[in-house]
């Protein structure tokens, strides 16, 4: 029997006896033989401790929840509002982009995403399996939906993105624990590949990542809003709680200068062209000449299946090349305009000239056809695009007069135009020509532009000598429908307007009786420049005859007199055993094609007494 | 001070003489019908226990009606019963206080007998259930009850008629000690045997603090309840389960999504409530339905969600007074199982207030027990109640 001594309690035994000691009597003697004495307690004073326990117990409890209701209140109200609250996404709807006429090129429209809140799914297994089923999920996303589920402390996860209505509806329908379902734009191109390598495209987010998508993705874009909703454990909102939602706002439209149209039939046009020249591809592009517009810019690149299609990368802008002939118009127009030559002035012009003969950088240059020595007209040289006399002619103007009109022209520096990956082209300084490159650069060797220079610099001499930079993007239409032009572009004037006449005057001829005779169109008159370039090669040169790859461009303008477009063709590989492979027979026909569907689609009248090169 | 203490103790002298000529001539034959009105305590008392019973009927609805609603229920389902058992527990509490104790006193023995044999009834199949891995309670179609709570009430009528009947015997622990642990022994086993620790302990409670009222030597007091201590935590370390139970109280934060996830939802509860609470019926743990057991046990995390720090300084002032109130009237009655009683009930209700709310707000480990008068579950509201009437009983027969 356990027990205790007395002694414990000394003063039990020396304070004066309490009221109810006289009752107390001595313990029994145990039979062990020594005695174990207890004495009765107070009860008084018993339920006074009993009470004091208490109270000291309740202030404990008391400063507890105190402290669980102010200082230490802080995480475990944050957990609280953690695991009732959801914050949900409002996707803004993104931009359309609409061709210069109102139609859609690119656009989003609504689709339904299943998701799953982790928090609220209490099967995973089970669930996933039934996805699994529904959406034909493969083996590896159903693992990693498993695992996501598993994880409480995400509240949304992809299950299914973008899928067909009818499809998630029967999901939902099965009212799993926490799968639901937003709607999520999906990015369709209404016209179809119209205009594809001009566009570009977005990922499954919705975020631009190429072309004008990528180019101005801030725009179309717009704010995201957020809807935040308070839930029980079983995904109920809870009654009465505060849903707050910011409202989305959708990203800006925008309105491209293109025209759907005349993008289409460009396109087809040149697919045909490139296919029938079994060419590796080409690029057109429509300017418009006074006011920079692009009217329509293909691409089309023969695949590795061998077909020709449409590109996704829009080359026109960052895809940069030797122009080859076509420069001339920029050299002999600084010959004009420096005063240097007249169109009538004559210069004598050799086959060829040898350059450094004798030294190892021995170079030699010659034209195209040959002719003996002869005296050549300014006029003569262009129409029948001399190298020899262009650079007999350029040498007059000095290397760097030269370089300074190129820059003027828009060469080695981006057009402004802000294309993704846009090209500058190569152009050296002046001083940094060595050798020959001083006089290549004026028949189009030596530097590199792309399609969108080329077309640009040609149209300042189509636009009265002024250049003006091209511009793809027309307006943007807010949220509030409000349309807000872009500024016109910006413009310099290079040539003088006498100048520019005079070259429109001598590339009418080119087209009229020199190597741009396939670019004629009946009752209008065009001028223009055809190109021939040899490729450079993968060794570094342009290869030896019959060993050659060409490109094969034509940039023209018309009606000659008041010009509306600029187009240049430019065709890439053209095959090169064939007749069909210089600028005047590869491109030149296409240009007119082209020139054809814009004159139709933009209403094009000739000026007034125009009658083509059939002129009497 | 001396003369003071001097005149205290005349005046208690004088007291005890009064009273022994009173028991020597009675006067009157029942003390249960007193001729002066009933003290002050009476009063308190009668205010706390209505205001109370009141409250905690308005907790039940508010931490009820959602979660029966999305269960398809009435949203006044629980309400109801608990109103229901509210209304029979007023029934006890005016027998309780009506009834001179003398009579229930008779019925010590049989109660005895029908409460212990009722503590078998949750094995029986068919009317017994296992909640919480506690076979503790009975359900007779929709009307369901713990016997333990009635046994409480029984157990310690019997200890304090026990320890009134040998009041000269105190220091007798053959006498007066031994018999009564036997009786709160057996109790407690019963409960064990349930698996319902928690009552076991509060069966403890009362049979230790009634011992202790009644002036049982201290060394044995403290030597008895100490092994009582290491039986219950013989008990626990049994179970794996009642281990990781019993442990996780020690690190909330860490088990917070499985074995101390209730407590971690009262605490968030009660941190949302903050100064002045969110209102009755706006409580956002509770509305969410992430607190289980939000009307029963966790009842007191819904009181500090709703009515903030407030509301529970309110709750627990109350409890507090209703203390002092008892300990008061225990010690102004001059007879000697109404002290015992009244005190006995006093430890009762601190004793399974503080473990609850020191269970939910996790200063201890969970043990299952109910807050006396505001969780729902009717046995327990019907036997506190009575409790309070003999409580009340006590109080207006003090003079």
């Amino acid at each position: 029997m356990p027990v205790a001594r007395s002694q414990r309690h000394g003063r039990d035994i020396v304070a004066p006896p309490p009221p109810h000691a006289h009752r107390s009597a001595r313990g029994k003697q145990p039979p062990g033989g020594f005695t174990l004495t207890f004495r009765a307690g107070d009860p008084r004073r018993r339920l006074v401790a009993v009470f004091i326990v208490a109270m000291l117990l309740f202030a404990a409890v008391v400063g507890r929840v105190a402290y669980l209701q102010t200082t230490g209140s802080e995480s475990l109200r944050a957990a609280g509002k953690a695991q009732r609250t959801t914050e949900s996404v409002l996707h803004a709807q993104r931009g359309t982009i609409f061709a210069r006429d109102g139609g859609e090129l690119a656009t989003s429209v609504p689709s339904t995403t299943i998701f799953a809140n982790p928090k609220l799914v209490n099967d995973p297994a089970g669930e996933v399996s039934l996805l699994a089923a529904m959406l034909h999920l493969t083996v590896d996303r159903q693992k990693a939906l498993l695992q996501a589920f598993g994880d409480k402390s995400k509240s949304f996860v992809y299950v299914a993105r973008q899928i067909d209505d009818q499809l998630a509806n029967s999901v939902l329908a099965l009212q799993l624990p926490g799968i639901d379902s937003v709607h999520e734009d999906k990015r369709i191109m209404p016209s179809g590949d119209v205009g594809r390598s001009l566009l570009g495209r977005t990922d499954v987010d919705g975020k631009g990542t190429a072309g004008l998508e990528l180019q101005y993705n801030a725009l179309l874009t717009g704010l995201d809003g957020e809807r935040t909703r308070e839930h029980d454990k079983n995904g109920h909102s809870i009654a009465g709680s505060e849903a707050t939602t910011t409202d989305a706002v959708p990203g800006d439209d925008l309105v491209l200068t293109v025209d759907r149209s005349l993008q289409f039939q460009v396109e087809q046009a040149l697919v045909t062209r490139v296919s029938d020249l079994k060419a590796a591809g080409g690029t057109v592009v429509v300017m418009d000449t006074v006011t920079g517009e692009i009217y329509a810019v293909a691409n089309v690149k023969r695949g590795t299946d061998d077909v020709v299609a449409v590109t996704p990368a829009n080359l026109a802008a960052v895809e940069a090349f030797e122009p080859g002939s076509v420069a001339k118009v920029f050299s002999i127009s600084s010959v004009i305009d420096t005063g240097t030559a007249s169109p009538d002035s004559t210069v004598q012009v050799p086959y060829r000239i040898v350059f450094d003969k004798g030294t190892k950088w021995e170079t030699t240059i010659q034209d195209a056809e040959q002719h003996p020595t002869e005296d050549m007209s300014v006029r003569d040289i262009i129409v029948h695009s001399s190298n020899i006399g262009t650079l007999t002619l350029a040498e007059k103007v000095g290397t760097q007069r030269l370089h300074d009109y190129m820059q003027a022209f828009g060469f080695g520096k981006t057009t402004g135009l802000g294309f993704p990956d846009e090209s500058a082209g190569k152009m050296k300084k002046a001083k940094d020509l060595q050798g020959t490159e001083k006089a290549t650069v004026s028949f189009g060797y030596g530097y590199s532009a792309t399609a969108l220079q080329l077309v640009a610099a040609v149209n300042t001499v189509a636009n009265g000598g002024v250049y003006i930079a091209p511009k793809l993007l027309k307006a943007t239409i807010g949220a509030d429908g409000k349309v807000v032009e872009t500024p016109p572009s910006e413009t310099h004037r290079v040539l003088q307007v006498n100048s520019s006449k005079v070259m429109t005057s001598m590339m009418q001829d080119v087209v009229c009786n020199g190597t741009g005779t396939g670019a004629q169109i009946p009752g209008i008159s065009v001028a223009g420049k055809t190109g021939t370039a040899y490729k450079l090669q993968s060794a570094g040169d342009y290869g030896a005859a019959g060993n050659r790859s060409y490109r094969a461009t034509f940039v023209g303008y018309f009606p000659a007199q008041a010009p509306r477009v600029t187009i240049l063709v430019t065709i890439d590989e053209p095959d090169p055993t064939s007749r069909d492979r210089f600028g005047g027979t590869a491109a030149a026909p296409l240009f007119t094609k082209v020139a054809m569907s814009a004159i139709h689609e933009l209403q094009i009248v000739p000026t007034p007494g125009d009658t083509g090169c059939t002129a009497g | 001070m001396s003369t003071s203490s001097a005149l205290l103790g005349d005046r208690r002298r004088a007291a005890l003489a009064r009273a022994e000529a009173m028991h020597r001539h009675p006067t009157k034959r029942s003390v249960a019908h007193p001729a002066s009105p009933p003290p002050t305590a009476f009063y308190v008392m009668a205010v706390v226990i209505t205001v109370f019973t009141m409250l905690g009927l308005v907790m039940v609805l508010s931490a009820t009606s959602i979660s029966q609603f999305h269960k398809g229920n009435s949203p006044w389902r629980m309400f109801d019963r608990q109103l229901l058992w509210a209304a029979l527990g007023c029934i006890g509490l005016w027998c309780a206080m009506r009834v001179p104790t003398r009579r229930w006193r008779r019925l010590i023995k049989p109660a005895m007998v029908i409460s212990s044999a009722a503590m078998l009834l949750p094995f029986m199949p068919g009317i017994g259930e296992s909640v919480n891995g506690a076979r503790s309670w009975v359900t007779l179609g929709s009307f369901s009850f713990q016997p333990s709570e009635f046994l409480k009430l029984v157990v310690l009528m019997a200890c304090a008629d026990l320890l009134a009947k040998r009041r000269d015997e105190m220091h007798d622990p053959a006498r007066t000690l031994t018999p009564v642990l036997i009786i709160g022994g057996l109790g407690a086993a019963l409960c064990l045997a349930q698996g319902d620790l928690g009552s076991a302990i509060v069966m403890s409670a009362i049979v230790f603090t009634t011992l202790f009222i009644a002036g049982s030597p201290l060394s044995l007091v403290a030597a008895s309840s100490t092994l009582g201590a290491a039986a219950a935590l013989w008990f626990v370390s049994s179970s794996p389960r009642r281990q990781a139970r019993f442990t996780a109280f020690m690190d909330i934060a860490a088990h917070k999504d499985h074995l101390s996830y209730q407590t971690y939802q009262a605490m968030i509860a009660m941190a949302q409530g903050g100064l002045t609470g969110s209102g009755v019926g706006r409580g956002d743990n509770k509305l969410g339905e992430f607190l289980p057991l939000a009307h029963s046990d966790f009842i007191f995390a819904v009181i500090a969600e709703e009515l903030g720090m407030i509301g529970v300084v309110a709750v627990l002032g109350g409890f507090m007074v209703l203390a002092y109130a008892g300990i008061q009237v225990a010690m102004a009655t001059h007879d000697r199982f109404h002290s015992l009683l009244a005190g006995g009930i006093v430890g009762w209700l601190v004793v399974q207030t503080i473990i609850n709310v020191g269970g939910v707000t996790g200063l201890m480990p969970v043990t299952g027990l109910t807050l006396p008068f505001f969780s729902a579950g009717g046995s327990s509201l019907f036997v506190t109640l009575t409790a309070c009437g003999f409580l009340l009983n006590v109080a207006r027969n003090v003079r």
